[in-house]
């Protein structure tokens, strides 16, 4: 315990550091001048997707980059012969994920909640954002198992976004049709775009004690855990040692 | 008392994959230097992964202080120091930086200054470790395996790249540990480290270790002793090798040094490297 929290502190500076958090910055600053710009109407129904991808895309993005990054640099393997367990690590790396997801999604709704009067629930937010995150960053740790460097690692989160984050995304902007979202409710993504999405409008199609709501938070939690119990904490040592 | 035990280790990487460690025992007793010596790809840096629990799926049995590796939890960590074979640390961090936060995971605490004093890094501390040369890397791997204070150090190529000057520093410190009561895995494809270090070799090649014993028994077991005269014969340098053994019997050996001029006289022993040579017919840097 004590361990994960130096652990935890270390990695937020290390963050800074290798400006990943700059970066972070400056996608939510993008978002930030893209919503001002199609004002508030077009950016209310616009602003959860924007989160939805950085909380999707961009935790899967931020594991992968750490992995890679640590790999090269060899810093995973030393950790693994110190009294610091498996655990801890992949539970660090997630806060950490869970850290940047939140203060981009935060800042962007802070924006257009005071500068642009669009209304949200902060709560449900907050809740949904890290779930995502969490559940994206497994996700992001079993593509980094199977990946061979960070360029194959790139095009394994392309390939997932085309089958599980695009066909969410296309419906939240009605190009394909509704109904079919008892079959996207399967992609661990689909939970991110369309509640996410709900977060901003004001007559939302889901409210947020439906059955299905229930159902896809129970399923993005059972992703989690399965991943996490099955794939990336046994497989971890495997990653951090290969050369 | 033995504090490695290594019985019939076998490891394979991945179902289909090489079967790199085939079958190993050694012990490795109490304040020992162990050296495990072989060409490149003979399954060294595995087996100190094995022991180090960074490779769990192993074959055999692997005691420490007499108890199943796999029965340790985070003590086990808590009393080994690793040395790896490559530089590993944060390349946009100081050298300092990065002692600190790995010694700050574990329990017991060495001073850190005066161990980067020793290895020549002092006044390097507060330099980013990407601007750091591969043969400060590697000083500064030594260091963070001494972070801890160990009982146990692992020693993967230690003076690999290094200057002949560090790689005396190194190894005096190596020799420093030991007297100090810590027992050492030396794993080497370098005969001068295992030479100068070593209280117990084992020959490893392909998976599998071809002999074991003290540099000492092997070089009785395998090495001759020798004397090389050098002289002169008809304007001519000749040179002719005889026994140490009987010498001064030697009828041929006494009769060239009483009528010929002598340029050298060298008496020399086979070298580590000549018996790995011999007993595996491979040669080390090959
Ligand atoms: N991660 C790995 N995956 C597959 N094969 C490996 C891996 N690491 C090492 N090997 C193979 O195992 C054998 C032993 O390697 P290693 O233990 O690194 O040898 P050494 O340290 O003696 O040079 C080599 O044939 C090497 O190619
Ligand atoms: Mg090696």
């Amino acid at each position: 315990m004590r361990n994960g929290v130096y652990l935890l502190k270390s990695e937020m500076r290390r963050l800074i550091k290798y400006r990943i958090l700059t970066i972070s910055l400056a996608v939510s600053v993008l978002w930030m001048v893209l919503l001002y710009f199609l004002g508030t109407e077009t950016a209310r129904s616009f602003v959860g997707l924007f989160i939805a991808i950085d909380a999707t895309i961009m935790s899967m993005m931020m594991i992968g980059a750490s992995l890679f990054y640590e790999r090269q640099e060899n810093t995973l393997k030393p950790l693994l012969v110190t009294p610091v367990s498996v655990g801890t690590m992949i539970t660090v790396k997630v806060i950490t994920t869970i850290y940047v997801a939140l203060q981009s999604a935060l800042l962007v709704s802070l924006f257009v909640y005071f500068v642009m009067d669009i209304n949200l629930q902060f709560i449900p937010l907050i809740l949904l954002v890290s779930l995502v995150a969490t559940v994206h960053a497994m996700i992001g740790f079993l593509l980094s198992l199977k990946a061979k460097d960070f360029t194959g690692y790139l095009v394994a989160i392309i390939v997932y976004a085309i089958f599980f984050a695009y066909p969410s995304l296309f419906m939240a902007l009605d190009i394909v049709p509704t109904n079919l979202d008892f079959l996207l409710v399967l992609s661990p993504s689909h939970g991110a775009f369309i509640y996410l999405d709900q977060i901003f409008l004001i007559e939302g199609a889901y409210a947020y004690d439906s059955f299905i709501f229930i159902f896809s938070v129970g399923y993005l939690i059972a992703v989690t855990a399965v991943l996490y119990l099955k794939w990336v904490k046994p497989r971890y040592p495997e990653l951090a040692v290969r050369e | 008392m033995a504090v490695f035990e290594v019985k019939n280790l076998k490891y394979q990487y991945g179902k289909q994959g090489k079967e790199a460690i085939r079958g190993i025992s050694f012990s490795i007793k109490e304040g020992q230097i162990f050296g495990l010596l072989g060409p490149s790809g003979a399954g060294k840096s595995t087996t100190q992964k094995i022991m180090t629990k960074l490779l769990p799926s192993y074959q055999g049995s692997v005691l420490y202080q007499g108890k199943e590796l796999r029965t340790y939890g985070s003590e086990f960590f808590e009393s080994i120091g690793v040395g790896f074979e490559l530089p590993v640390h944060f390349l946009k961090l100081t050298g300092l930086e990065n002692m600190k936060f790995f010694q700050n995971l574990y329990q017991s605490k060495a001073a850190i200054e005066p161990l980067l004093e020793k290895v020549g890094l002092l006044e390097d501390k507060d330099k980013l470790v990407g601007e750091y040369s591969k043969g400060m890397k590697m000083r500064l791997n030594f260091v963070r395996a001494l972070l801890n204070n160990p009982s146990f150090l692992f020693l993967d190529e230690v003076t690999n790249g290094l200057d002949p000057t560090n790689a005396r520093i190194l190894k005096d410190m190596i020799l420093d540990f030991k007297n100090k009561g810590g027992t050492v895995l030396l794993t080497t494809h370098l005969m001068g480290d295992v030479e100068a270090l070593c209280d117990q070799v084992a020959f490893i090649k392909e998976g599998i270790i071809i002999e074991s014993d003290t540099p000492r028994n092997l070089k009785l077991k395998y090495g001759v002793r020798k004397v090389d005269v050098e002289y002169q014969n008809k304007k001519a340098l000749k040179k002719e090798t005889f026994e140490l053994e009987g010498l001064g019997q030697n009828a041929a050996f006494l009769n060239l040094i009483q009528t010929k001029t002598i340029e050298t006289i060298h008496s020399g022993e086979t070298s580590l490297e000549d018996i790995f040579i011999q007993i595996t017919g491979d040669d080390l840097h090959a």
